[in-house]
């Protein structure tokens, strides 16, 4: 499998990550990031088989409490949102505006 | 005796017997804050305030006659990724320069409940991630023990706000070192407590399955006064729990066994005065009577490796709520919600911070998940093991906290692989969740400090503080 980074992928990952990566600090990330991943590649010679991953910091299962209606967080929660207004939460528009010509 | 040198305990019965009263205490450690800050920069934000008038109501319980709580008085330093209801939390990134917490962290209400005094937001890097403190993009924190080298990462503020009297104790997250790392660089105490001891619940997560919240005091003694606060099952943090307290019989050292793993002490992994001092720690434990066991923890070289992957994936995930929607607005505005995200993320965001969220993203995407993440997540299943083993034989285990003293500003930042290189001791205890301290080998007089940890079984946190007041008395 080829596990080394290019511009390319690069940027795919900063698309799916949402992050806008300005004019010439792509090559120092690439050359970062491939001292990071060659580090990484000791972990081959680790014997894994049969090794059950360790998937969180707890072996607990589940930690279920009552769903109870709580309004501890509500209104304070609205007023520290970055733009609000009557009580609710403003966000920029998602959808793009079309002609709907039906 | 001078006010900055009381221990939490010296400090209550002071202020009981009104020896001192709580305002005056707090004006003392405001005066040395104000007078150091803006060269040592341990603090973001001094709540002067804030401070001023919780001191008042403890002098009014005092006058009253009524309990002022386990650290009443006391003041601290707060960690600026840990959420007080009104202030701002920055997490040492640009993208919550504004951010103003809505609630506070379950610590913070534990702490106001004991009668804490907050005197700041605590210097870090940006979201936690770094091992200097240099990543902040409110400035770099200054060691106080010496202003030429970083003071350690990422709680490099609470520990240097300890350190230079800034306060008389600190609470700080620790994720792979963060707590123990600062701690040894700044000659205080600090504790990773075991993974579930002490709610997250308020604390910006950087990566779930390995932050802790825990303590910075000058004494062992006055870290676990803090601990005992923090701990405890919580119900907005669902991998909190409550677990028996034991703890180790000391009242005969031969009784206990120390264990040191022989992976941390091969030739050249250490440099010549920290060896030196731990060499020294060893001998003081070994004249006690304690039994000194060599163990060997055969995966320890794969836990950085196993560390940083699991870490950035979890960062990467934990940090995709800044959108510039939530938290803060920035961005092109106008622009569709795409433009939004990039341009916030991408302006809002320092250099490290970005190439662990994108190293995260490349460890969790099809094709890579296996040969990365999941192969990390089986070699901490080992790391996790080996501790295990080793505590069948002995009852802690004594190691460095850092391969070398404090370095110099600017020593490591080019090549962020020789940054990661500073937590090769310290990442191995949050892979397998179990508790540890750093404390200061004592008698190193002006020289740079050096912490050694004791690492104990999983909910021992207690092994610890018993083990290390011993120390201090020894």
């Amino acid at each position: 499998m080829d596990k080394s980074l290019d511009k390319g992928k690069l940027e795919h990952l900063a698309e799916l990550a949402r992050i806008g990566l300005s004019e010439g600090s792509e090559e120092k990330l690439l050359r970062d990031t491939e001292g990071i991943l060659s580090y990484f590649d000791e972990l081959n010679q680790v014997d894994t088989d049969g090794i059950e991953p360790m998937t969180g910091g707890t072996d607990m299962k589940n930690a279920a409490r009552d769903d109870e209606r709580s309004d501890d967080l509500l209104r304070d929660g609205v007023e520290e949102f970055p733009v609000s207004r009557d009580g609710l939460l403003e966000v920029p528009k998602i959808m793009k505006e079309t002609t709907n010509d039906l | 005796m001078e006010i900055k040198d009381l221990t939490i305990s010296e400090l209550k019965r002071g202020l009981i017997q009104k020896e001192f009263s709580a305002k005056e205490v707090t004006e003392s450690y405001l005066a040395s804050a104000e007078k150091k800050n803006p060269e040592i920069n341990a603090y973001i934000n001094i709540l002067k305030e804030d401070a001023l008038d919780r001191a008042s109501e403890i002098d009014g319980k005092i006058s009253e006659g009524e309990d002022i709580g386990p650290l009443g008085g006391v003041p601290m330093a707060i960690k600026d990724n840990i959420l007080i209801k009104g202030e701002i939390c920055t997490a040492g990134s640009k993208i919550l320069k504004n951010y103003e917490a809505a609630y506070d962290a379950t610590v913070i209400s534990k702490l106001k409940n004991a009668g804490a005094v907050f005197m700041g937001k605590a210097n870090l890097d940006e979201f936690a991630m770094g091992s200097s403190t240099e990543n902040s993009a409110y400035g770099p924190t200054k060691n106080p023990r010496d202003i030429e080298r970083v003071p350690g990462g990422s709680s490099g503020g609470s520990a240097a706000a300890v350190a230079a009297d800034m306060a008389l104790g600190a609470i700080g997250s620790d994720t792979g070192g963060s707590i123990r790392l600062p701690a040894s660089f700044c000659g205080v105490c600090g504790m990773k407590p075991t993974y579930g001891r002490v709610s997250r619940f308020g604390a910006i997560a950087m990566a779930s399955s390995l932050d802790q919240i825990g303590p910075f005091a000058k004494t062992v003694e006055d870290a676990q006064a803090i601990y005992d606060v923090l701990k405890g099952k919580d119900r907005y943090d669902a991998t909190s729990r409550d677990m028996a307290e034991s703890q180790l019989p000391l009242g005969d050292m031969s009784s206990i066994t120390i264990g040191l793993p022989e992976e941390y002490f091969v030739s050249g992994s250490l440099d010549e005065e920290t060896g030196k001092a731990i060499e020294d720690t060893i001998n003081e434990f070994r004249s006690s009577g304690a039994k000194i066991k060599k163990i060997s923890l055969p995966h320890s070289k794969y836990a950085l490796s196993a560390y940083y992957i699991i870490m950035f994936a979890e960062v990467s995930t934990n940090l995709a709520k800044f959108d510039g929607i939530r938290y803060s607005r920035g961005g092109s505005e106008g622009g569709d919600l795409l433009d939004i995200y990039l341009s916030t993320r991408g302006e809002g965001f320092g250099e490290e911070v970005k190439r662990r969220i994108l190293m995260g993203t490349f460890v969790l995407s099809a094709g890579y998940y296996d040969a990365y993440y999941a192969k990390a997540q089986k070699v901490r299943q080992l790391i996790r093991k080996d501790f295990i083993d080793a505590f069948n034989d002995v009852d802690v285990i004594l190691a460095p906290t850092s391969p070398t003293v404090p370095f110099k500003f600017g020593e490591k930042t080019d090549d962020p692989m020789t940054m990661y290189l500073s937590d090769i001791f310290t990442v191995p205890v949050n892979l397998a969740g179990i508790p540890a301290i750093s404390i200061p080998v004592r008698g190193r007089g002006d020289k740079l400090p050096v912490g050694f940890q004791l690492m104990g079984k999983h909910w021992r946190d207690n092994d610890l503080f018993e083990l290390g007041k011993y120390y201090e008395r020894m």
